[in-house]
């Protein structure tokens, strides 16, 4: 048999896991460049694999003074014809609090969205007010520049985040809306969004005034077809439609057919999300939970029911409330994960025979995403300072790290970064 | 009216005959019956005639769409050799057939994924070209997966 060709040899390669992706590199030099290659990164990414998601876990996230980053989980969902499991990977979890990992010291974090294996994340505290960027397989992680509009000093109300790229230009934009309590003429006074978008590479943010409507509270946009989706603000009902999209191309705001929920509902809890290609709403009712589905993107008419889980049905979990669910992923078969943001517990509705299975419990969960795991290289944007967190890190570091032990699988707790920050400067 | 038929030429001059609505499933055919009207022999210089076979015996399914895609998984799994899949996909990506080709990468993913490097290497006949140094450089990089 002849040499592979570069073509077949590239294909193969990015249909494996990411870790044995790693291992390949060792194979032989042709090996080591391809995987390197941008050519196979994007191909890499173009290609459907393993869901995972990255969860965020903090053991003082309920108190507001804390200033501890918590720590990011990277976990696979293992996508079984008639049962789910969580494949855990005993290094890829990443304490934020370690000392050798000063860029999240003494603040707090939250994820705020996922492109293309790129994290966003806010990290706040007095004294920080930043956004970053953040690649768990190549470990680098880039920090915005502030917004001069909204020193750090002030502490704003972050309401709404949104992370994409646009597919005409390519650019990746991180856009956010941020509330504010506007007086009018005697004790009146009226809550305006305000949004600003930073475009990779520009080194500034860009105000895009004041919006039309304003955003529901601190939901990450939900990214599909270049456009970043929210709900509206409740306060909003007079809007022929609930959904706002933000266009990741023409960076305009407009608003966006909702799904025509009964007026009951409409102060029901609310959250957008992708799954399996769709855009999805699902409302927390007092009895049920709807997840409404957009069959035909942007078509009003194509709003369907999809899924209707009566809290009465038995296999319900009573302990569950359901105003605290949160879509996040949708598998091959139908299948559709949540998490519980209250209890930290992860589901799988099976809609075909309507049925809830508990995946996994997360203890003293703050925030989840769904994530593709990818190759880019945060140094590629050339004019942002992109860093690398160290890579030698001795087992002795490890010691000092809070366990999060779980029932099943392999989670032994390692860090994952370390100690310097090697700075890549452009 | 008969159906038209194509003659291909393996790699060792052997001759396969196949309806012409079938070959273009290959978006290479297509393009060469497109072309020139594709009358003669096409000759396929890297494909032997035992994959070349296989080729055909794919073409020639008569599956119900639905069915297709289970039909091609399963036309891979029982020839799950993987010098046989390579020379499969080789053959998938010069007649562009994607599916055939998507799916022989896949099964030879799905074999390897739990190979050592050694057996990587030995199955797809790679010289291990790596200095210790690099070896070294590459682990210490990607620390968190090994």
């Amino acid at each position: 048999m002849e040499a592979l060709p570069v073509e077949l040899t590239m294909d193969i390669l990015s249909r494996l896991p990411v870790k044995t992706i790693i291992h390949c590199k060792l194979v032989c030099n042709k090996w080591r460049n391809l995987i390197s290659d941008s050519s196979f990164v994007d191909l890499h990414l173009s290609g459907s694999r393993a869901t995972s998601l990255i969860i965020h876990q903090n053991v003082n996230y309920k108190c507001e003074a804390s200033i501890d980053p918590g720590m990011l989980k990277w976990v696979e969902i293992e996508d079984k014809v008639d049962h789910h499991g969580l494949h855990y990977d005993s290094l890829v979890n990443l304490d934020l609090s370690l000392s050798m990992v000063p860029i999240f010291q003494s603040s707090r974090i939250s994820l705020k969205g996922s492109v293309n294996g790129l994290i966003c994340l806010r990290q706040y505290s007095r004294r920080h007010n930043n956004t970053c960027i953040y690649n768990p397989v190549t470990r680098e992680v880039l920090t915005l520049p502030t917004s001069p509009q909204y020193p750090k000093h002030i502490s704003f109300t972050i309401i709404a985040y949104g992370f994409g790229v646009s597919s005409l230009t390519g650019e990746y934009k991180v856009v956010r809306a941020l509330n504010r309590i506007i007086r009018l003429n005697g004790d009146k006074s009226k809550m305006v969004s305000e949004a600003e978008v930073y475009t990779f590479g520009t080194g500034q943010w860009r105000n895009l005034g004041r919006l039309p409507y304003c955003i529901y509270e601190s939901d990450v946009g939900a990214v599909l077809n270049d456009h970043c989706h929210w709900i509206l603000s409740l306060a909003e009902n007079h809007a022929p439609e609930k959904i706002i999209t933000f266009d990741l191309s023409t960076e305009m705001f407009q608003l966006f057919p909702s799904p025509p929920i009964e007026e009951e509902e409409g102060n029901c809890i609310q959250h957008l999300a992708v799954l399996k290609g769709c855009l999805c709403n699902s409302v927390a009712g007092d009895l049920n939970f709807t997840i409404w589905v957009m069959k035909e993107y942007g078509i009003k008419n194509s709003w369907h029911k999809e899924v209707v889980i009566l809290e009465a049905i038995s296999k319900w979990p009573e302990w569950l409330s359901i105003d605290y669910i949160y879509l996040i992923e949708g598998l091959k078969d139908v299948t559709i994960l949540s998490v519980d943001g209250m209890s930290g517990s992860l589901f799988a509705f099976h809609p075909r025979n309507n049925a809830i299975e508990k995946i996994e419990t997360f203890d003293w969960l703050e925030g989840w995403l769904a994530y593709r795991p990818s190759f880019l290289k945060l140094q590629n944007f050339v004019s942002e300072r992109a860093m690398v967190l160290e890579k030698n890190l001795p087992i002795s570091w490890m010691k000092g790290t809070k366990s999060f032990a779980h029932g099943k699988g392999t989670s032994v707790q390692k860090a994952w970064g370390s100690s310097l920050l090697l700075l890549h400067q452009p | 009216m008969s159906k038209k038929t194509l003659t291909l030429m393996s790699k060792d001059k052997q001759l396969f005959n196949i309806e012409e609505h079938l070959a273009v499933q290959s978006v290479t055919i297509r393009n060469m019956v497109k072309e020139d009207g594709a009358s003669s022999v096409i000759p396929l210089p890297r494909v032997d005639s035992e994959t070349l076979a296989l080729v055909i015996e794919y073409l020639n399914r008569q599956q119900a769409p639905e069915e297709d895609e289970d039909y091609v998984k399963k036309f891979v799994d029982e020839r799950g050799e993987i010098p046989t899949l390579l020379e499969l996909a080789q053959a998938a990506l010069d007649l562009d057939i994607k599916k055939l080709m998507d799916a022989a990468c896949m099964k030879v993913a799905d074999l390897i994924k739990d190979f050592t490097l050694e057996e990587v290497r030995e199955a797809l006949r790679i010289e291990n070209d790596r200095t210790p140094e690099e070896e070294k450089a590459i682990r210490d990089e990607f620390q968190w997966a090994f």
